[in-house]
């Protein structure tokens, strides 16, 4: 298959070598044997006259992978394998349009993933898997990919992702949110608009008053020496709108919705403050008990908290002797929401 | 690397006098990573930029036609004589474009019909392909979808076939199922040297050209709104068919495939010993998905035509129709009825008398521009501003256009004097030239009677769009007496022009609405 092309696949190999590079050939030709032959395959039967170009550009794009450490051990990333091996021939309609964007597009935000949590890949990966046949372009699929990076534990992409979500047709977005198709819902764009407005809102769940308890929603922050980012237990704090912890040396946000929960560090002044909030809904009472308006929820384990802050929507809570910033909010049962609370919210490990 | 150099998509902006849109940061940071994918945020381009880079990569990379016969003027130009007859080369000092790659283009932008003549091998087919794989079909699909024109082509061949075993079984010809065939859901048509279509099978053709619906056995399929190529090897009923009046008519634009430039031997030579054929290298960021067809339809109608371009090409068309010896009665004094009565042209125009045939434009036509021919025009020269990139339509667009959709549209009188002259006989070969010529003969004449600055009947209409309501008898009569004394100023004049025929009933039209309204407000009171 790669007969025509062996002097120009061979020249691009060269070069890169030449550009300083340390690909292992023997690496390479398994990668080209296991995992871009499938993907050309699957292209040749789609579109033949592309076969030419895909092949060219699967391995332009392979070789930029290999020149930054990828494809070196299935263990580092094994993701990524799987979406070379398993989803990317699958991809063959769009593969075969745009070989570059798309292999290069959906590696590169595997790698990304990957990085925040490798049970986020996994879901990405799964929502990709279950909605791309769906999907009739490479801007779709794209797009596709970004609304799934949000659904899968992203939240600090929920506005963006939302606004790529809502390029989708209806179809692809219900079988994204995984609700029903012939669900009877007027206008999914509102339901997404609201998604915008309120981290917590449930577009099957009931919104009304009544369902709405303070539950916990989620949790974020590990030690440093497993794999997360705090170096001490951090405190948290309201700032300008933005809940944000610190463990003293660095700042991170902390984005949460009913997908997920996530920090991302920023550049901001360290803090040590350690501020309990008593006075105004939601309050954390000394026992334990979090208070918020009607509802309330007995939490034992959170006696002594260290700190509390509260955004207008979630209420973070963390305790001496945690990594962890515990979560809540106000909402409907989340078993309610698209991807099981139970996969995304453990019960807090309070103790690192 | 010759693969290589057929993925390059022009970098943007491809024209810098448009501006740039900005990006925001977004999700679609989650695609930045190791591999280089600029573009994954192709979709962010905006779409006229993204027709640009397409025809930049048509004609940089897949059509070797390198005529810049549409010339856009940024200041000064230079021009050079050539040859006994001092011949003009113009080198443009604005972004010039080739019309034969550029016409197909803009009729895929805004979904008409294009006819593209020429000899043989001249690239034809393979440009109105290259449409076909811009709109995002396979290499395959589209040609297998090219209708070929042959004298045996039969309607089922063209549209489809009822399914046989319904053919038997119906009780009710609305019981036959037809398998319609394939290329009738496409969004770029391509009919191969239709006038080799018999007549008979152009007629179907017609309905789906204009209706945009397939119609057999009482069974009707609605075809998706797409763009037209049709391809003729010549043009002047040189057919195995003479091509029908209402087919002919149907075509918006007419685009010349000009011959192969023997300096550009060299890029076929690269081409045949790579083994490469530019429409299966077409690079994926120039693709257009169903849904960006339709909005770049959508932003192409929001282009504005401001009222003094628009007031350009109406003093432009008004010129042709009138035909002062094809009638008693004032409103049939044209060359439509002339053409109906099916008397001799030649006959009828040598009793035009006192006006000057070398300067009246109306005199080089035998017949006027029709209505969908000026909302060809509307619609073009909106797909020209909004391909340049410009806020609005400019009349440099207007004149550039107009000849390529009057093209087949504004039949010639090769007799009238103004040919005579050695100057202008070459515009009874070429016709694109000839139209732009009258174009701009035509604005010397708006220029020269300062209708920009005054047009009492441009006033008139004005002050009537303003509305009647509230009007009172002495306004309307003012109004009449207006109307009056402009037509008395004009009626001592010999020499009435085109024009002018149209002003007198516009002016007629307006009097007519005054009188209508006078006599309600009379019975009112």
């Amino acid at each position: 298959m790669f007969e025509d092309q062996r002097d120009a696949l061979n020249a691009l190999f060269r070069s890169r070598i030449k550009q300083g590079a340390k690909i292992d050939s023997q690496a390479f030709a398994e990668h080209i044997r296991t995992r871009i032959v499938p993907c050309v395959e699957a292209i040749s039967l789609v579109l033949p006259e592309r076969t030419r170009l895909s092949t060219l550009e699967l391995f332009e794009v392979s070789l930029d992978l290999f020149m930054v450490g990828h494809f070196e051990n299935e263990s580092k990333t094994p993701h990524l394998y799987r979406l070379w091996s398993e989803h990317l021939p699958k991809l063959a309609k769009h593969l075969a349009c745009d070989p570059r964007r798309v292999a290069g597009s959906l590696s590169n935000a595997l790698i990304k993933i990957e990085m925040q949590s490798s049970h986020t890949a996994e879901r990405w990966l799964s929502h990709v898997e279950t909605a791309a046949q769906y999907t009739e372009s490479v801007d779709e699929l794209l797009n596709l990919g970004k609304a799934a990076a949000w659904l899968s534990g992203m939240p600090h992409y929920r506005t963006s992702a939302i606004a790529a979500m809502r390029l989708l047709p209806k179809s692809l977005i219900l079988r994204l949110l995984e609700m029903p198709l012939d669900l009877n819902e007027p206008d999914i764009h509102t339901s997404l608009e609201k998604m915008v407005v309120d981290p917590w809102y449930s577009i099957l769940g009931s919104n009304s008053s009544d369902a709405m308890q303070v539950r916990q929603v989620g949790h974020c922050g590990a030690f440093v020496g497993f794999g997360g980012e705090m170096r001490k237990p951090p405190v948290v704090t309201a700032n300008e709108g933005m809940l944000v912890a610190s463990d003293g040396q660095h700042v991170w946000q902390i984005f949460a919705d009913r997908f997920g929960a996530v920090t991302q560090r920023i550049d901001l002044s360290p803090f040590h403050e350690n501020k309990i909030q008593k006075k105004t809904d939601p309050r954390l009472t000394t026992g334990g008990l979090i208070r918020w308006g009607e509802s309330q929820l007995k939490r034992p384990d959170l006696a002594n908290a260290s700190s509390s802050a509260f955004d207008g929507g979630t209420f973070a809570v963390t305790i001496p002797t945690s990594f962890q910033v515990v979560l809540f909010a106000q909402t409907a049962p989340l078993a309610h929401s698209v991807i099981p609370a139970v996969k995304t919210v453990a019960t807090p490990g309070v103790g690192a | 690397m010759l693969q290589n150099f057929f993925k390059r998509v022009s970098q943007s902006p491809t024209n810098p006098s448009s501006k740039a849109a900005a990006r925001e940061f977004d999700v679609a940071d989650l695609y930045r990573g190791p591999v280089d994918v600029k573009d994954a945020f192709a979709s962010a381009v905006p779409l006229d930029e993204k027709l640009r880079q397409a025809y930049f990569w048509i004609v940089n990379h897949a059509v070797i036609s390198p005529f810049y016969d549409i010339e856009y003027n940024e200041g000064a130009s230079q021009t050079f004589p050539v040859g006994e007859r001092g011949n003009l080369v113009q080198l443009p000092s604005g972004q010039s474009y080739c019309s034969f790659v550029l016409m197909p283009l803009l009729t895929f932008a805004v979904r008409a019909k294009c006819l593209l003549v020429g000899g043989p091998g001249r690239g034809k087919t393979s440009s109105a392909v290259l449409m076909g794989v811009l709109a995002g079909y396979p290499i395959q699909e589209v040609r297998r979808a090219i209708q070929k024109g042959q004298p045996q082509m039969t309607i089922s061949d063209l549209l489809g076939s009822p399914l046989p075993s319904d053919l038997i079984k119906a009780q009710s010809i609305d019981q036959i199922g037809i398998a319609w065939r394939k290329w009738l859901g496409m969004r770029v048509k391509i009919i191969d040297e239709y006038n080799r279509i018999p007549t008979r099978t152009q007629s179907s053709l017609l309905t789906l050209m204009s209706d945009n619906y397939a119609e057999l056995y009482d069974q009707t399929l609605e075809c998706p709104e797409a763009a037209w190529y049709l391809t003729a090897n010549d043009d002047a009923g040189g057919g195995t068919y003479q091509v029908i009046e209402a087919l002919r008519d149907r075509i918006d634009v007419v685009v010349k495939a000009l011959h192969f430039n023997s300096r550009f031997l060299g890029e076929l030579l690269e081409r045949i010993e790579a083994g490469i054929r530019p429409e299966e290298m077409m690079p994926a960021q120039i693709l257009f998905t169903a849904a960006e067809c339709d909005q770049v339809h959508r932003e192409i109608r929001s282009i504005p035509i401001p009222a003094q371009v628009l007031r350009r090409l109406e003093f432009f068309a008004s010129q042709f129709e009138y035909c002062e010896s094809a009638a008693f009665q004032f409103e049939y004094k044209t060359k439509d009825t002339v053409k109906l009565s099916g008397i001799d042209w030649q006959q009828i125009s040598s009793a035009e008398s006192g006006k000057d045939k070398l300067k009246d434009i109306g005199a080089q036509t035998k017949n006027g521009v029709s209505v969908r021919a000026l909302m060809t025009t509307l619609m073009f020269v909106k797909a020209m501003s909004y391909f340049r990139g410009a806020a609005q339509v400019d009349l440099e667009d207007l004149r550039q256009l107009i000849p390529f959709v009057l093209h087949d549209k504004l039949v010639q009188d090769p007799d009238c004097p103004f040919f005579e002259s050695a100057d202008n006989a070459s515009f009874r070969s070429d016709k694109i030239g000839w139209i732009r010529r009258m174009f701009d003969m035509s604005c010397a004449e708006y220029d020269r009677l300062q209708l920009d600055r005054d047009d009492p009947v441009l006033k008139m209409s004005i002050e009537f769009e303003k509305g009647l309501d509230g009007l009172e008898q002495r306004e309307v009569r003012k109004r009449m007496v207006e109307i009056e004394r402009l037509l008395k100023s004009w009626s001592g004049s010999r020499k009435f022009y085109g024009h002018m025929y149209d002003d007198v009933l516009k002016l007629k039209y307006l009097h007519q609405r005054y009188t209508n309204y006078l006599r309600w407000l009379t019975w009112k009171e």
